[in-house]
């Protein structure tokens, strides 16, 4: 099997407002891509760029406008309710704030009995306990530091990892992260990127890793996709795409990144208009208005996908 | 979700001077009630006693213009004016309950026309309805009515304060974690905001109760309740179209008031702290000093 | 070239003290700490959440309110070659030396500005609160415009209104607002915090600028080691209310001896780099229940005894470098395992 996720011309616009004035907001505009089964896959951008609204309407917690969303091959953005719920088994999420991922009322290890109690995985308490015990292992916690607490007695990287355990109780193929380290401790941030590299080495687990980091990106991920206003721009493998930029967006993107290395930094001073002019551009690139290099083609038409090796591109400057 | 037993609550509870304070005033009043249940005097009969009598030994509080004992009296308008406060707040936080979760939950049409209710039970001249209604039915205005009328009257502001309690949990990260661990909507609402919205629905019950025996002791003034029945309310009609200030009989008007404020004093202070003890916030602080 | 000491913090110590329902917790945010800032440089402080961090650059600002509280030892200002404890000033004093000697930046500062002033309006203001000669309208708003070219920021934003600009052009007006009276010494808390990537790299210029053109002292609080390593000139790190290390930064992203900072600076991703990267093991401690001795030493494979029950204080190791950590010996060519 090629696919195990297939989103195909995915668009998703937000209408706000009421009968007198309403604004649309295109938040997803005609995206595609795959992800292949124990793959981590990455998609990145910056705030507002559409990836935490993709990653919504792939849990269903979202509607897509248009488009279309596979699983395995079979189609999964029109299920009723029991299929969904079902679907739930496959894919799974853990959230950017461990914090709030549990109720602050309730006890962690509830969420684990419910889980295998709606997904009839054990109905019994000892094949329960059995279950979690092996999740837990699986991402370094013990049972007993786990056992009967809430979540304000637990460290962010340990609710993290309690999080990621629960994702697993199903034993899902797809785990969508959705900026799963930005709020932990830097010097603790590796141990769960690690932890999805060894999930994926061991299990064959997929990740769709979502994040704004291009460093943790660039070391966890084998594919990624760059977005810029509900775009993707760039696509391909981390290396190439990071290491070797083609869209001037990307460019600036991994620029801007300040590097972990006194002998790396900034020589020349980047002045990007933080000021737009026409916001909401109706036609040409959307990123023309901010480009260092757009040509006059860019302000008028939108560009098409170009493919240059591994690497997708979606940019007039490598129109052959 | 209680550690420990509602013993270590209550002593948490009263550690804080206010709670105790209304505590134990609330406990007074409450005992007070009680005693109704050993009157000597039937309290729908008058001339059971000299009338016009100040305080003294054989009558605590001295006896009225109805010839009846003041103290006694007291003690069943409390019984009463607390148990139809009672019930109407019960009433109306199981309305309000019901509406804000379902229109916050489920949003979108449902929500809109539950608010519209809502909205038109908020506007409406509230006194003038009851004034109304209470005239209209006044003979057969007992207790459980008088209670249950109140009780559709109170809801609206409580609903639509749990609404957006619910909306805004709903959006939060664990409401898609229940989701992820596929619970249904109904126990997802359950478990998960209940505990969020019973501080609200607590101090909003002490609050409606006195709102309620608010609005019990105005219709009651006004002459527009059952005038048999003894209620904080009935006790100041009667003092009052017997003019009792004027007459001297400072005991019968007096007695009502101070025991109305007591009430109102203590209501208010319980409500205060307990909202305060059950915020999600207080209690986060206080779940991880537990263990120690 | 010995430089001269612009503040110096002497075993400072400051708690929260928390009374919750009878039983008193303390959070040792800042448990003696001990530091020297000199003129002309860019000192960063580095640690993670809950280090203590924001709470040892609100003490040295004078920022302490309840439930903070002052437990011990001083912030001396260098004031006109004088070393005054802030302390012990008057509250009048205080206050002036606010924005004129010393700017605070605190975190998420870009809702400071008046939602219903326009932007040279609210520098106008700022200006003539803080200036005790008077001003006319026009030297004040010369000055302001002076100011922005200076840094780089376009002149329309004046007329706009907060709401108006992107949360990274807000970010900038305040750090151009906070410094537009010269101070010597400016505090940023965590000025690139969520902002975007792009967004960040501006203000961090930004900052630069500020810095190479008045010469002054910037205190920056960050958990980024990115940004620290591209304009930190010195780096503090922070660990459960204290620094454990302190150096040039070069010296300390190079050859780190704390076993935490080895565990810090070692698992940064870094582009082109494809090594396993480990994290430090364990989870930092609650500051309201510290350990005894040495904070790290349940997280630390190197334990001694020693480490168990007393606490390690900073030692200079030569080469600028001072580390507190009982592996280390006195003198140059110090290593841990």
């Amino acid at each position: 099997m090629q696919k195990l996720l297939e989103l195909r011309n995915l668009t998703k616009i937000f209408t706000i407002g009421s009968v007198v004035s309403r604004i649309k907001i295109l938040a997803v505009d005609n995206v595609s891509f795959y992800i292949k089964p124990g793959e981590i896959f990455t998609l990145a951008g910056e705030s507002g760029c559409g990836k935490t609204t993709i990653s919504k309407i792939i849990l269903g917690f979202e509607e897509a406008t248009s488009g279309e969303i596979f699983y395995k091959g079979n189609r999964i953005d029109n299920l009723d309710r029991k299929s969904k719920q079902n679907l739930l088994k496959e894919i799974q999420a853990v959230f950017q704030n461990p914090f709030e991922t549990f109720n602050p009322l309730r006890k962690v290890d509830s969420y684990f009995y419910e889980t295998l109690r709606n997904f009839r995985i054990a109905d019994n308490f000892d094949d329960a306990k059995k279950i979690i015990k092996e999740k837990l292992d699986a991402v370094g916690i013990s049972f007993n530091e786990f056992s009967e607490k809430y979540p304000s007695e637990f460290s962010g990287g340990q609710l993290q990892r309690i999080s990621i355990a629960r994702a697993l109780l199903t034993n899902p193929s797809l785990l969508i992260a959705d900026e799963p380290v930005s709020m932990v401790d830097a010097s603790l941030r590796m141990s769960i990127v690690n932890l999805f590299k060894d999930l994926k080495e061991r299990y064959g687990l997929s990740v769709l890793y979502i994040t704004h980091d291009l460093t943790t990106a660039y070391y966890v991920s084998d594919r990624i996709a760059i977005m810029f206003r509900g775009s993707i721009i760039e696509l391909g493998p981390a290396n190439e795409v990071l290491m070797n930029p083609k869209h001037p967006y990307t460019q600036i993107l991994k620029a801007s990144v300040p590097e972990a290395d006194p002998k790396k930094r900034w020589k020349e001073t980047i002045r990007l208009s933080d000021i737009e002019y026409e916001e909401y551009r109706r036609k040409g690139c959307k990123f023309a208005g901010r480009c260092p290099k757009a040509l006059d083609i860019c302000k008028e038409e939108s560009p098409p996908n170009i493919k240059i090796g591994d690497v997708t591109v979606k940019c007039f400057l490598y129109r052959k | 979700m209680r550690r420990g037993g509602s013993l270590k609550i209550l002593k948490d509870l009263l550690r804080d001077r206010k709670f105790k304070f209304g505590f134990i005033v609330l406990c007074i009043l409450a005992s007070l009630a009680l005693l109704s249940f050993l009157s000597p005097y039937d309290p729908t009969l008058w001339n059971v006693a000299p009338r016009d009598l100040p305080p003294s030994l054989e009558h605590i509080l001295g006896t009225n213009s109805k010839g009846q004992d003041v103290f006694w009296e007291m003690t069943f308008a409390l019984r009463n004016s607390i148990v139809v406060s009672m019930f109407a707040a019960f009433f109306s936080r199981i309305i309000a309950i019901l509406v804000g979760l379902i229109a916050g939950y489920k949003g979108g049409i449902t929500d809109r026309i539950l608010m519209f209710i809502s909205d038109s039970f908020l506007i409406m001249p509230l006194l003038l309805l009851l004034l109304l209604i209470a005239s209209l039915v006044r003979e057969s205005l007992s207790l459980f009515t008088l209670g249950l009328i109140l009780g559709i009257f109170g809801w609206a502001w409580d609903a639509r304060v749990i609404r957006s309690q619910v909306l805004s949990l709903r959006e939060r990260e664990f409401s898609f974690t229940a989701v992820l661990s596929g619970s249904k909507t109904f126990s997802i609402v359950m478990k998960e905001y209940l505990p969020f919205i019973l501080p609200i629905v607590f101090s909003t019950f002490i609050n409606n109760m006195s709102w309620a025996i608010g609005m019990e002791i105005t219709l009651a003034i006004f002459g527009l309740s059952n005038l048999d029945i003894p209620t904080l309310g009935t006790m100041l009609h009667w003092a009052i179209h017997y003019q009792a200030i004027l007459l001297g009989v400072w005991w019968w008007i007096l007695t009502p008031i101070l025991i109305s404020v007591f009430l109102f004093v203590s209501l208010y202070l319980l409500s205060v702290s307990i909202g305060e003890y059950l915020d999600p916030r207080t209690r986060l602080q206080r779940i991880g000093m537990v263990k120690k | 070239m010995k430089k001269n000491v612009v503040i110096k913090v002497e075993h400072l110590k400051s708690y929260y003290i928390l009374d919750i329902y009878g039983t008193k917790k303390y959070i040792k945010a800042v448990n003696d700490v001990s530091l020297e800032f000199y003129e002309n440089e860019v000192y960063g402080i580095a640690g993670e959440s809950g280090c203590g961090k924001s709470t040892l650059v609100k003490s040295i600002f004078g920022l302490i309110t309840p439930p903070l509280s002052l437990m011990g030892g001083k912030v001396l200002y260098n004031l006109n070659g004088r070393m005054t404890n802030l302390y012990e000033l008057e509250d009048k004093e205080c206050n002036a030396l606010k924005w004129n000697f010393i700017s605070y930046i605190p975190q998420g500062s870009m809702s400071v500005l008046n939602p219903v002033l326009k932007i040279k309006d609210i520098f106008k203001d700022f200006i003539e609160d803080h200036i005790d000669r008077k001003m006319d309208k026009h030297e004040i708003y010369t000055a302001i415009e002076n100011h922005l070219e200076q840094l780089g920021l376009p002149m329309k934003i004046l007329n706009a209104y907060p709401h108006q600009l992107s949360g990274g052009m807000r970010q900038r007006v305040t750090i151009a607002l906070a410094t537009i009276l010269k101070p010597k010494v400016i505090i940023a808390d965590e000025p690139t915090t969520a902002l975007d990537v792009v967004v960040q790299r501006g203000v961090i210029q930004l900052l630069r600028e500020i810095h190479s053109l008045q010469k002054n002292t910037i205190i920056l609080v960050t958990h980024d080691m990115g940004v620290h390593a591209n304009i930190a000139d010195r780096i503090g790190i922070m660990y459960a209310g204290r620094i454990i290390e302190e150096g040039n930064v070069k010296e300390i992203f190079e050859n780190p001896i704390h076993p935490y900072t080895k565990y810090l600076i070692f698992s940064l991703p870094k582009f082109g780099d494809k090594t396993r990267k480990e994290s430090a093991p364990g989870n930092p401690p609650s500051l309201s229940n510290l350990p005894p001795g040495c904070e790290f030493h349940p997280r630390c494979p190197y334990t001694l005894d020693i480490c168990k029950t007393n606490a390690p204080f900073l030692i200079d190791i030569g080469n600028d470098h001072k580390v507190a950590c009982w592996l280390v010996k006195e003198g140059n060519n110090a290593k841990t395992p």
